[in-house]
C-alpha cells in the first residue's frame, strides 16, 4: 500500500514542482528531474509487482485506503488504491514505456522554450493514468479518468499558438467528456443499486445477479460508451487523428501506448459485469472488429505519417476490444503490451524523422532516408514487421492469440474480419515504411539536411525495438499471471490464451505477406508517392476517414448548435430578469447607505433601540 | 504551582511581558519585540493543541475543555496574522506587539470562561488594547476609529455588566453551570439574559449593534483590523455560544427565536450593505457583519450540529478574511486602505496576489473546493436539523446577495488597466500563502479538522 502511494505520488510531485519552479529552473534540469521521477516510479512498480508475485495466488491483491475523503454526503468516500495482476501489467507499461518516452523527450523537446510546462504536463498525465489504473473504487477511477482527459487536452494543445492544435485539443476534450458522462451515469446507477463502488464489494454483489437483465445491459452500455470515447472506438474515433497536433512523444505516450488503452483496462476490469450483459459483450467484439477494419482502410489513404500511425492505433485498439468482447482477456492484455512496444517505437521513430526533416510530417516530402538514419530505419522496420504480424515478432503472437481464440469460440466472421485487417495492416504499414525510408528522396533540400537523431533519442527507440522482438515471451507469463484476477469472479472462464487451428494462422500470415508484397511493388518498384490514390474519388473520402467528421457535424454539431441557440435566447431572458432583480437589490442597498451616518449618537441610538426591542421581546415572552 | 491547563494563557502572558520589556530595552526600530511576540503566540497555540482537554472547573471560574482550546488556537492564529502583517513596518509603534498579545490573551480567556466575572474580565482585556491600537496611527481617521470604538464599546460593556448584575440578582450566582438547571425564567432573569445578548452581540457585530464596525475597520491600521475581524469575532461568538448553548440550554425556547430573527436580520443587512461599498476594508467590515449572522444561525438552531457548525464556520471565515486583509496590506503600501479601483489589472500584474484574493472571496461566497463551502454546508445542515427552515432560507438568500459583493472585486482584478502597485513583505507573503493553502485544504479535505472541531463543540445538554 505504501509503495502504491509513492508510485502515484512521485509523478504528481514532479508535476507540482515543475509547474511552480519552471521559470527558475535551468533548461535541462526540468527534463532530467521529470525523467528521474518516472524512473523511480518504474523501479517501485517493479518492486510492487515482485511483491505481488510473492503472495499466494489466491490473495494477489494489495489494497489500502489512504484516507476517508469526506463524510456528511451519504456514505463516506475513501481514497482507496488497489493493485492486482491486471493493474500490475498496466503500471509496468505506463511507467516503463513512459520512462523511455520521457528520456526521448529530453532530446525531442529540449529546445522548446516552454520545456518546463511540457514535462510538468507529461508527469501530470502519468499521475492521472496511474490513479486510473490503481484506483480501488469506481469513483477514484473516474477522477483518474477525467484527469487523463484533462492532461491529454493540455498536451494536445501544448503549442497553443497554433489554431489547429487548439481545435484538436477541444475536439478531444469534448469527445472524451461524452464518455465521462456515460461512466458517471453508469456509476450512479451501480451505486443506487448496490450501495458500494469498491471493486471487491461491487463484484461480489454481481456474483449473485442473474445475467441478461435490462439493468445490467444499460449499465454496461453506459460504461462502454466511456471506454469507447477514451479508446477511440467507432463512432467516437474522430478525435484521435486530430490529436496528432501535439508533440510527437505525446502521441507516442498518450495516443498510442497508454491513454487509449484505458478503455481496454476498464472493460477487462469490469469482466463480471460484461458476464451479466452478454449482448453488450458481443456488441463490443463486433464494434471492435468493425473499428479495426474501418481504421485500417482509412490508414491506407493517409498522407501525414502521424495520421497514418494514428489510424493504425485505432485499428489495433479494435483488435483489443474484439478480444475483450469475446472473453479472451489475456490475449487482449497481451496485445496491449506488445502494441505499447511497437506503437511507441513507431511514433518515436516517426518523431526522429520529423525532427530530422525540421518538422515535416507529409510523407510526400520524405523517402530514401534509410541511409541517412540507419538506426531509426531498422528500428522502424522491426516495429513494422511486428505490427504486420510476421512470425517471430511480438505482434504476431498477440494478434494470433486474439484471432485464434475468436475461431475457437466460434466467431468465424470476427476472425475473417480480423485476418483481412491483418493483411491491410501489413499493406499500409509497409506503405508508410517504403514512402519514408525507401525509394528516392522526393524533396532533395530536406533530404540533404536530414541526420540521425542524437543518442538520447535513439537509445529508447532501440530498447523498444528489442522489446518488439523478445516481447513474445510475455504471452505465456501473462497466461498464468492474470489467473488470480480472472478466476475470482464468474465471467473470466475463457480468459486464458489458447492457440487456434494452424490453418487460421497460415491464412493470416499469407494475407500479411500479400499486403507487404503489394506495398513493395506499388511504392518501391513503381515509385508511387504519398498522394497516389487519394487525390480524387473514393480516395479523398478515405483520406477524410470516409467522411466521419462530416457525419458527426450533421448528426451532432449542427443540432446541438441549434439547441444552444434556442437555449441562449431563454438564457438571455432569464439573465435579464435576474439582472432586474439584482438591480433592485443594488438600488435598495444604495438606499440603505444613509443609515451609516458616521455619527456616534446615531450609532448608540440604534443600539438603544435594538436593546429596547430585545427587552420588550423577552418581557412579552415570559 | 500553576495548573497545567492554563499553560497557553501563561505563555501568552509571558509573551506580553517579554514584548513590553523588549520594547523598553531595545532601540526603537528593532524587530525584537515582534519576534518574541510571534514566538510566544505560536507557542501558546501549539500548547493549546497538545494540551489534553479536561472538563473540570478551575477555581470555579474557567474550564479548559476542547472547546476553549479550539478558541485558543483560533485567537492565537489571529494574533500571529496581525503580527506578521505589521512586521517590518516603521509605521507601527513598538508597543504594537505587546498590545496585540494582550488583546489575544483577553480573547483566550473569553473562550475558557465558565463564569460571568471572568467573561467580563476577558472581554475588557480584549477591548482595552484594541481601543488603543485602533487609534495608533497618527491621523484623523485612526483617531476617529479609536474614539468611536471606545464610546460604543463602553456603552455595550455597561449594558453587559448590567445584564450580569440582573442575572446575579435573580439567581445569586454567576457561574454558568448553575444556570443549567433552570427551567422557569423569572422576569429579572429574562431581562438580564437579554442585556447579555446585546452586550456580546455588540462584539460579534450583530445588527443593530454593528454600527461601529465599518468605521472602525476602515480607520484602524490594517493588521489591527485583521485581528478584530478574526480574533474578536471568535472570542465573542465563542462566549455567546457557551453562555447560551451551555448555560441556558434548557430555556432555549426563550432566546432561540429571538436570536434566529437577529441572525436573519444580520445576514441580510450585512450583505446588502456590503453591496455598494467601494472601500475594500469597509466591504470586508460589512461582510464581517453578514458572517456574524451566519455564525448566529448555528447558535440559534440550538442543536449539536448547529453548535459544531458555528464553531467550525469561524475557521473558514477567519482564514478567508485574514487572507483578504493580507492582500489589502500588500496593496496599500504607505497610505492605509485600498479602493476597488486599486485592484484593476491585478490578475496580470500580481497573479499570486490576485489568486490569493480570489480564493478568499470565493471562500467567503461559499464556492465548493474552498473552506467556506463546507462552513455554510454544515450551518444549513444544523439549521435544518433544528427544524429552522426560516434561517436556512435566510442563509441561502443572504449568500445569493453576497455573490454580488464578492465577485465585484474579482471582476476588477481581471479588468485591463493600471491599479496600485503591490508592495510585498515577507510577513504578508507568509500570511497569504498560509491562509490561502489552509482555505483550499479545508475545502478539499475538511474531514480531520471537522472531526477535531466537532468533538470540541459537543455540549452534553444539547440534543
Amino acid at each position: 500500500m505504501i509503495t502504491l502511494t509513492e508510485i502515484i505520488g512521485l509523478p504528481l510531485l514532479g508535476a507540482a514542482t515543475l509547474m511552480v519552479f519552471k521559470t527558475i529552473l535551468p533548461r535541462r534540469t526540468a527534463g532530467i528531474w521529470a525523467t528521474l521521477l518516472i524512473g523511480v516510479a518504474f523501479a517501485l512498480s517493479v518492486a510492487a509487482t515482485v511483491h505481488l508475485a510473492a503472495l499466494p495466488a489466491g490473495h494477489r491483491v494489495v489494497t489500502g485506503s489512504l484516507f476517508t475523503w469526506t463524510t456528511g454526503f451519504g456514505p463516506s468516500i475513501a481514497w482507496r488504491f488497489y493493485l492486482d495482476p491486471l493493474a500490475a501489467v498496466w503500471i509496468l507499461i505506463i511507467t516503463g514505456v513512459g520512462f523511455l518516452i520521457h528520456v526521448y523527450s529530453n532530446g525531442y523537446m529540449g529546445d522548446d522554450p516552454d520545456v518546463g510546462r511540457y514535462f510538468a504536463e507529461l508527469n501530470l498525465f502519468i499521475f492521472s493514468m496511474l490513479l486510473l489504473v490503481l484506483a480501488g473504487n469506481l469513483l477514484i477511477l473516474l477522477i483518474g479518468w477525467a484527469l487523463v482527459g484533462l492532461s491529454s487536452y493540455l498536451l494536445i494543445g501544448f503549442w497553443y499558438e497554433r489554431a489547429s492544435a487548439v481545435r484538436a485539443a477541444k475536439k478531444a476534450l469534448v469527445v472524451n467528456t461524452v464518455g465521462d458522462v456515460g461512466i458517471l451515469i453508469g456509476i450512479v446507477l451501480l451505486y443506487q443499486h448496490f450501495g458500494t463502488l469498491s471493486y471487491p464489494g461491487l463484484f461480489s454483489a454481481l456474483q449473485h445477479a442473474a445475467p441478461g437483465s435490462a439493468f445490467f445491459t444499460w449499465v454496461a452500455i453506459l460504461l462502454y460508451i466511456g471506454a469507447m470515447a477514451k479508446s477511440a472506438q467507432f463512432p467516437l474515433h474522430i478525435w484521435l487523428a486530430d490529436a496528432m497536433e501535439g508533440p510527437t512523444p505525446v502521441s507516442a505516450l498518450i495516443h498510442a501506448a497508454t491513454m487509449v488503452t484505458a478503455g481496454v483496462y476498464f472493460m477487462a476490469r469490469l469482466y463480471p459485469l460484461l458476464h451479466l450483459a452478454p449482448g453488450v459483450a458481443a456488441a463490443i467484439a463486433a464494434i471492435g472488429a468493425f473499428t479495426a477494419l474501418f481504421a485500417a482502410t482509412v490508414a491506407v489513404f493517409q498522407r501525414d505519417i502521424k495520421r497514418a500511425l494514428a489510424y493504425s492505433t485505432v485499428s489495433q485498439l479494435g483488435y483489443m476490444f474484439l478480444a475483450v468482447g469475446i472473453g479472451a482477456y489475456a490475449a487482449g492484455v497481451f496485445h496491449f503490451v506488445t502494441h505499447a512496444f511497437f506503437k511507441a517505437l513507431l511514433f518515436l521513430a516517426a518523431g526522429s524523422v520529423i525532427h530530422a526533416l525540421s518538422g515535416e510530417q507529409d510523407m510526400q516530402k520524405m523517402g530514401g532516408l534509410f541511409r541517412k538514419m540507419p538506426v531509426t530505419a531498422v528500428s522502424f522496420l522491426v516495429a513494422t514487421l511486428a505490427i504486420s504480424g510476421i512470425p517471430g515478432f511480438a505482434g504476431y503472437f498477440s494478434k494470433e492469440a486474439i484471432l485464434g481464440q475468436a475461431l475457437l469460440e466460434g466467431h468465424a466472421l470476427l476472425w475473417a474480419v480480423g485476418a483481412f485487417t491483418a493483411g491491410l495492416t501489413a499493406f499500409y504499414m509497409f506503405r508508410v515504411f517504403s514512402l519514408t525510408f525507401l525509394g528516392k528522396p522526393r524533396d532533395e533540400k530536406l533530404h540533404q539536411h536530414a541526420h540521425e537523431a542524437p543518442l538520447v533519442m535513439t537509445i529508447p527507440v532501440v530498447i523498444l525495438g528489442a522489446l518488439c522482438i523478445f516481447g513474445d515471451v510475455l504471452g505465456g507469463w501473462l497466461n498464468s499471471w492474470l489467473g488470480p484476477t480472472f478466476d475470482t469472479y464468474a465471467g473470466g472462464a475463457t480468459y486464458a490464451i489458447r492457440s487456434g487451428p494452424v490453418w487460421g494462422t497460415a491464412v493470416a500470415v499469407l494475407l500479411a505477406l500479400i499486403g507487404i508484397g503489394a506495398a513493395i511493388v506499388l511504392y518501391v518498384r513503381q515509385g508511387k508517392g504519398a498522394y497516389a490514390g487519394n487525390e480524387r474519388g473514393a480516395g479523398v473520402l478515405g483520406l477524410q476517414a470516409w467522411g466521419s467528421d462530416a457525419v458527426w457535424r450533421w448528426a451532432a454539431v449542427v443540432p446541438f448548435q441549434a439547441l444552444g441557440d434556442g437555449v441562449r435566447r431563454v438564457n438571455v431572458g432569464f439573465v435579464r430578469a435576474l439582472d432586474a432583480v439584482a438591480g433592485e437589490v443594488a438600488a435598495f442597498s444604495d438606499d440603505l447607505r444613509p443609515i451609516e451616518t458616521g455619527q456616534i449618537r446615531r450609532y448608540v441610538l440604534a443600539m438603544m433601540m435594538g436593546m429596547v426591542v430585545v427587552l420588550a421581546y423577552f418581557l412579552v415572552r415570559m | 504551582m500553576i495548573n497545567p491547563v492554563l499553560e497557553p494563557e501563561l505563555l501568552m502572558g509571558l509573551g506580553v511581558l517579554a514584548t513590553l520589556i523588549l520594547a523598553m530595552v531595545v532601540r526603537e526600530r528593532s524587530n525584537a519585540a515582534y519576534w518574541s511576540g510571534l514566538v510566544f503566540a505560536v507557542a501558546a497555540g501549539v500548547r493549546s493543541y497538545t494540551l489534553h482537554p479536561t472538563s473540570h472547573l478551575v477555581g470555579g471560574m474557567m474550564v479548559a475543555d476542547g472547546y476553549g482550546l479550539v478558541v485558543n488556537i483560533m485567537v492565537t492564529a489571529a494574533v500571529v496574522a496581525g503580527l506578521l502583517l505589521a512586521f517590518d513596518s516603521e509605521r507601527y509603534t513598538v508597543e504594537f506587539p505587546a498590545l496585540l498579545l494582550l488583546a489575544g490573551l483577553g480573547g483566550m480567556i473569553m473562550g475558557l470562561a465558565a463564569n460571568f466575572i471572568l467573561l467580563f474580565l476577558g472581554l475588557e482585556l480584549l477591548s482595552l488594547p484594541l481601543y488603543i491600537l485602533a487609534a495608533s496611527r497618527r491621523d484623523a481617521r485612526s483617531a476617529e476609529a479609536g474614539i468611536k470604538y471606545l464610546l460604543t464599546g463602553a456603552f455595550s460593556s455597561g449594558v453587559l455588566l448590567f445584564g450580569m448584575a440582573l442575572l446575579y440578582g435573580s439567581t445569586g450566582t454567576v457561574t454558568f453551570i448553575n444556570y443549567t438547571t433552570l427551567h422557569l425564567v423569572p422576569v429579572l432573569l429574562g431581562a438580564g439574559l437579554a442585556l447579555v445578548i446585546v452586550g456580546l452581540g455588540y462584539k460579534l457585530a450583530m445588527v443593530p449593534f454593528h454600527m461601529w464596525v465599518p468605521d472602525v475597520y476602515e480607520g484602524s491600521p490594517t493588521p489591527v483590523a485583521t485581528f478584530m475581524a478574526f480574533g474578536t469575532k471568535v472570542a465573542a461568538a465563542a462566549a455567546l455560544l457557551r453562555v447560551l448553548a451551555f448555560g441556558f440550554s434548557l430555556t432555549s425556547g426563550v432566546w432561540g427565536l429571538a436570536l434566529g430573527y437577529f441572525a436573519v436580520l444580520t445576514m441580510l443587512a450585512g450583505n446588502l450593505m456590503a453591496l455598494p461599498q467601494r472601500d475594500l476594508k469597509r466591504l470586508l467590515a460589512w461582510s464581517g457583519v453578514g458572517n456574524a449572522g451566519y455564525v448566529l444561525v448555528g447558535i440559534a438552531s440550538h442543536t449539536v450540529s448547529g453548535a459544531q457548525a458555528a464553531l467550525f464556520y469561524l475557521l473558514p471565515y477567519g482564514m478567508a478574511v485574514v487572507l483578504a486583509f493580507a492582500v489589502i496590506r500588500v496593496l496599500e503600501g504607505q497610505q492605509e486602505g485600498a479602493q476597488m479601483e486599486d485592484l484593476t489589472g491585478l490578475a496580470h500584474r500580481e497573479p499570486w496576489l490576485a489568486a490569493g484574493l480570489t480564493v478568499a472571496l470565493l471562500s467567503l461566497a461559499g464556492i465548493p473546493l474552498t473552506a467556506g463551502f463546507f462552513g455554510k454546508f454544515y450551518l444549513i445542515k444544523g439549521a435544518l436539523q433544528g427544524d429552522q427552515w426560516g434561517m436556512a432560507i435566510g442563509l441561502v438568500v443572504a449568500t445569493l446577495v453576497s455573490l454580488g459583493v464578492y465577485f465585484r472585486p474579482i471582476q476588477y482584478m481581471f479588468r485591463p488597466g493600471e491599479g496600485r502597485p503591490a508592495r510585498w513583505s515577507v510577513g504578508a507573503a507568509v500570511v497569504v500563502a498560509g491562509a490561502g493553502l489552509a482555505t483550499l485544504f479545508i475545502g478539499v479535505y475538511p474531514e480531520p479538522l471537522l472531526h477535531f472541531v466537532a468533538q470540541a463543540a459537543t455540549f452534553t445538554w444539547l440534543r
